[in-house]
C-alpha cells in the first residue's frame, strides 16, 4: 500500500473542526508554518506536510513523469487529504502551492471547504495584458540562480543549508533538516513551478477561495490577485499590510488572522 | 607577565568605525526585519551603480535580478528570518546599465535585548570570478554526469558482468550482470571482491585471478563456477588504481563447442577406424605405411587371413561371424605391443605393421608366431565353441619393396603361400617366392603375348573361355604349348593368369 503519510511526511496536531491543511511553497518546507499552524492547534485539527522532493519528502517517492506538472502535486494532495483528513478541509497554500490546491480542488472539491491562497500566482511570466511579473529570460535566470547556489551542495550535504540557529526554539535536528532539497529535484521542481500556466484553470474552481496578497510582492504583483479574483468565480481578495512574498514567516500574526477571519467568515 | 593588551573597541571612536564602515571592501546595509534598507555604506552603492537616494527606504530584494529576487523572496528571505542568518548566497545585482554583477551574501539578524524591532545586517561581496569558476566547474560536473551516465547505460546494457577494484580489491563499481552472477554474495560497494569471487569460483581461481593481477597485463582467464557448473570468461585488465573484470558466462558456448568437438573426434575416428572391431581401417593403415615408407625408416608388414571363417559364418551366421571378427581383434589388440599397428582390412582380412624391435627378422617371425597362436586358440560365442586358424603373411622394407604397393604384394605372396601349403602358418615373402615371382610374372607376359597373338586356342578359367580379347564360351578344357617354357596344364595357367593380375 501507498504510504502518503510517510511518502508526505505528513504531521498532524491539534484537534477540532474544520480541519486545516497547511501547504509549503517553493524553495522550503512545513517548517515555513513555523509560527501559524500552532496558532490554530487549540481550535483546529492542522495537517503539515511536505512535497516530495522536499524537506523529509521520501526522496525515493520522485518521479520525474509524475511530477512534471503541477497536477502531479495536486494527485498527492488529494491523497493527503484522503489518508489524513476527515470532512472537507479549509487548505492553505503558500504560493504555487496556493496553485496546486486550486487544481486539487477542481479534481476533487468535496473535499475542501475553502481554499486560502497565499500570494498565489497562476502565471509567473507576462503574457499579452496579463502582467505575471516577469519575462520568459527573468524565469530562466531562477535555474542560474539555483544552480549558482546548489552548486557546491553534494546530496549528502544539502540537508543542512546553513547552520546555527539564533532561535532556540528549532532542535538541531529540525535545523538539520530545513528547507533541505535534493538539488536536482528543487531545480526541477522550481522549473515545472515557474514556467506553469493555469490561468484557464481559474474559472474551473467553484470552491470558495480567499486570495490574500502582500505589498510589494517581488514574486506575485498586485495585479496577479486582482486577476485571480476576477477569475475564480467564488473569491474574495484580502490586501495585507505584509510586504514580500512569505507573509507567514515576516509577518505571521497578521497571517493568522487574515486565516481566522475568513474562516470564520466562511463557516458563520 | 605582560599586561593584557586593550580590545581594540574599547579604544576606538564611533568615527573611525563609520570610516571602517564606509570604506570597508564590501557592501554593508542594516535593513528593517521587512528587508527595508535602512542605512548602507558606500561600496553597497557602488555594487548596486545607484546613489543613495534611490535605495533608501526600498526594499534591498529590488536591486536583484528578477532571478535572484524570485529566490530571495521564496527562499533565502524566509530562511534568514527563522534562522537567523544565511551564508553565502549567491545572487545577481540587477544594475541600473542593464548589467549583471555576480555577488556573495551574507545576512544576520540582529534582535537587539531592548525589545526593539529585530534588524538584519548584510554584507556582500563581489564575486566576478568565482561565479565564473563555478560556472565552469558546475558545466564540467554535467558533462562529467553525462558522460559517467553514458558509461552507465553501456555498462549496464551490456550482457558481461563488469565490476571494477581498487588496489586492495575493494569494490568500486559492479553493474546489474555482477549483482545477478553473485547474488549469493551480496556485493555491497566496498566489500572485498576477492571474497565474494572465491565463495562462488574457489579458492583456486581466486589465486589464478590474483597472480594474473599481479602480472599486471590484460588476460583472460577460464573460470569454473562448481555450483551450478557453469563457465566465466573473464577477461580482466589491471591498472595503477585497481583492475576491472568483464565476466561473461560461456556456459552455452562451451557446451555447443564441446558438443562439436565431439562430434569432429567421432567423425575422424570413424574416418580411420573400422567401425565393427573397432581397429584402425584399411585408409589409416595405408597412411600408416606410407608415412614410415616416406621418412624411410624400416618396416615390417604382416598380412593375417583367418582360415575357415567362412563356415563360421555360414554355420552360425553374419551376427556370430560378426562377434568372433571382434574377438579376434581384440586378440590382436591384445597381442601387438606399443608402437605396433593393427588394422582390419576388410571381411576376415587383418595386417599389423610391426615396429622392428630387436630380433630383426627372426623376431619379426616369433612375434606373429605368436599372434597366430593366439587367434587359433578356441572362442566361445554365444555358446558355441568355435576354432579357426590364422594364415600370416610378412614382408619387409627395405629389403622387399621401398612402396606400400610392392610390400603389400610380396606379403600377399607369402600368405598365398601359407594358404597352399596347409594353412595356420606364418611365412615371410623370400628369394624362393621372389623367383616364383619373377617367372610368373615372364610366363604371364608370354601367355598375354601368346592369347594377344591368338595362338593357343583355349581355356577355362573358371568356366569362361577366352581367345584373345573375345570371350567365346565355355570351355572345359585347355592347354598351351610355348617354346620356352613346354606345355602346361589347367592348373598351372589359372595360377599364371591369378599371379600375372589378368582380369579376365
Amino acid at each position: 500500500m501507498l504510504d502518503v503519510m510517510r511518502r508526505n511526511h505528513v504531521r498532524v496536531g491539534g484537534t477540532g473542526n474544520p480541519q486545516i491543511v497547511f501547504a509549503h511553497g517553493y524553495g522550503c518546507d512545513q517548517t515555513m508554518w513555523l509560527d501559524v499552524a500552532p496558532a490554530f492547534a487549540a481550535t483546529n485539527r492542522t495537517i503539515l506536510f511536505d512535497h516530495v522532493g522536499a524537506g523529509q519528502s521520501d526522496l525515493s517517492a520522485f518521479s520525474r513523469s509524475r511530477y512534471a506538472t503541477l497536477h502531479g502535486y495536486a494527485r498527492d494532495l488529494v491523497e493527503i487529504i484522503d489518508s489524513a483528513a476527515t470532512g472537507p478541509v479549509v487548505y492553505v497554500g503558500h504560493s504555487v502551492s496556493a496553485m496546486i490546491g486550486v487544481l486539487a480542488a477542481i479534481e476533487r472539491p468535496q473535499a475542501f471547504a475553502l481554499l486560502v491562497l497565499l500570494t498565489p500566482s497562476p502565471c509567473y511570466r507576462n503574457d499579452g495584458d496579463y502582467r505575471g511579473g516577469f519575462e520568459i529570460e527573468d524565469l530562466e535566470q531562477i535555474i542560474e540562480s539555483m544552480d549558482a547556489n546548489y552548486l557546491g551542495w553534494s546530496r549528502s550535504l544539502a540537508p543542512v543549508i546553513m547552520g546555527n540557529p539564533e532561535r532556540p526554539e528549532l532542535s538541531e535536528k529540525l535545523t538539520n533538516s530545513f528547507c533541505r532539497t535534493d538539488p536536482d529535484i528543487a531545480r526541477h521542481f522550481g522549473r515545472v513551478t515557474f514556467l506553469s500556466d493555469h490561468r484557464a484553470d481559474l474559472p474551473r474552481s467553484v470552491v470558495p477561495s480567499v486570495i490574500l496578497q502582500c505589498q510589494t510582492d517581488a514574486i506575485a504583483p498586485a495585479s496577479v490577485g486582482q486577476y485571480m479574483q476576477n477569475m475564480m468565480p467564488v473569491s474574495q481578495l484580502v490586501e495585507l499590510q505584509a510586504t514580500g512574498h512569505c507573509p507567514h514567516v515576516s509577518h505571521p500574526d497578521e497571517v493568522i488572522a487574515a486565516i481566522r477571519h475568513a474562516i470564520a467568515t466562511h463557516f458563520a | 607577565m605582560s599586561a593584557a593588551l586593550p580590545h581594540p573597541r574599547l579604544v576606538a571612536t564611533t568615527a573611525s568605525y563609520d570610516d571602517m564602515a564606509d570604506k570597508a571592501p564590501c557592501g554593508l546595509a542594516v535593513l528593517d526585519k521587512h528587508g527595508f534598507i535602512q542605512a548602507l555604506n558606500e561600496r553597497f552603492l557602488t555594487l548596486a551603480g545607484v546613489n543613495a537616494d534611490g535605495l533608501l527606504g526600498r526594499r534591498m530584494v529590488e536591486i536583484l535580478a528578477p532571478g535572484s529576487r524570485v529566490l530571495f523572496e521564496a527562499q533565502f528571505g524566509p530562511l534568514l528570518l527563522i534562522q537567523g542568518q544565511v551564508a553565502e548566497i549567491a545572487l545577481d545585482i540587477a544594475r541600473p546599465d542593464g548589467a549583471r554583477l555576480p555577488i556573495l551574501l551574507n545576512a544576520a539578524v540582529d534582535r537587539s535585548d531592548s525589545g526593539e524591532e529585530p534588524t538584519i545586517r548584510v554584507a556582500l561581496i563581489e564575486a566576478k570570478d568565482r561565479r565564473r569558476y563555478e560556472t565552469e566547474l558546475l558545466a564540467e560536473r554535467r558533462r562529467a554526469q553525462n558522460l559517467s551516465e553514458q558509461l552507465n547505460d553501456v555498462l549496464e546494457s551490456t550482457t558481461d558482468a563488469v565490476l571494477a577494484v581498487d588496489r586492495t580489491w575493494r569494490l568500486t563499481f559492479a553493474n546489474r550482470h555482477a549483482h545477478q552472477l553473485f547474488d549469493r554474495m551480496r556485493l555491497a560497494a566496498g566489500c572485498s571482491f576477492l571474497t565474494a569471487f572465491e565463495a562462488i569460483a574457489g579458492i583456486s581461481a581466486s589465486v589464478q585471478l590474483q597472480a594474473c593481477v599481479a602480472a599486471g597485463v590484460p588476460t583472460t582467464l577460464d573460470i569454473y563456477l562448481p555450483d551450478g557448473g557453469r563457465w566465466l570468461d573473464c577477461h580482466l585488465y589491471p591498472g595503477l588504481d585497481g583492475a576491472r573484470f568483464f565476466l561473461r558466462d560461456v556456459t552455452e558456448r562451451r557446451k555447443a563447442e564441446d558438443k562439436l568437438r565431439i562430434a569432429h573426434a567421432e567423425a575422424a575416428h570413424r574416418a580411420t577406424h573400422d567401425a565393427l572391431t573397432g581397429l584402425k581401417n584399411r585408409a589409416a593403415f595405408t597412411e600408416a605405411v606410407e608415412a614410415r615408407l616416406s621418412r624411410r625408416e624400416p618396416i615390417i608388414v604382416a598380412l593375417i587371413d583367418l582360415d575357415r571363417f567362412k563356415p563360421v559364418n555360414d554355420t552360425y551366421g553374419h551376427a556370430v561371424g560378426d562377434r568372433l571378427l571382434q574377438a579376434v581383434a581384440g586378440r590382436i589388440r591384445g597381442g601387438v605391443r606399443p608402437g605396433d599397428f593393427a588394422a582390419r582390412l576388410g571381411g576376415d582380412e587383418f595386417a599389423v605393421i610391426i615396429e622392428p624391435q630387436s630380433g630383426g627378422r627372426e623376431g619379426a617371425v616369433e612375434f606373429a608366431a605368436r599372434l597366430r597362436n593366439a587367434i587359433s586358440a578356441v572362442y566361445s560365442i554365444d555358446g558355441h565353441t568355435i576354432t579357426i586358424g590364422a594364415s600370416i603373411g610378412i614382408s619387409m622394407s627395405p629389403e622387399h619393396g621401398v612402396s606400400i604397393g610392392e610390400l603389400y604384394h610380396h606379403a600377399d605372396l607369402a600368405l598365398y603361400r601359407v594358404k597352399h601349403s596347409g594353412r595356420n602358418a606364418v611365412c615371410v615373402f623370400d628369394a624362393v617366392l621372389r623367383q616364383e615371382l619373377e617367372e610368373q610374372e615372364s610366363l604371364g607376359e608370354d601367355l598375354r603375348r601368346a592369347l594377344a597373338e591368338g595362338k593357343p586356342s583355349i581355356f577355362l578359367v573358371d568356366g569362361t573361355a577366352i581367345n584373345g580379347d573375345a570371350t567365346v564360351g565355355s570351355v572345359i578344357a585347355m592347354s598351351w604349348s610355348d617354346p620356352r617354357h613346354g606345355r602346361f596344364g589347367v592348373r598351372e595357367i589359372q595360377r599364371v593368369v591369378c599371379a600375372a593380375g589378368f582380369a579376365h
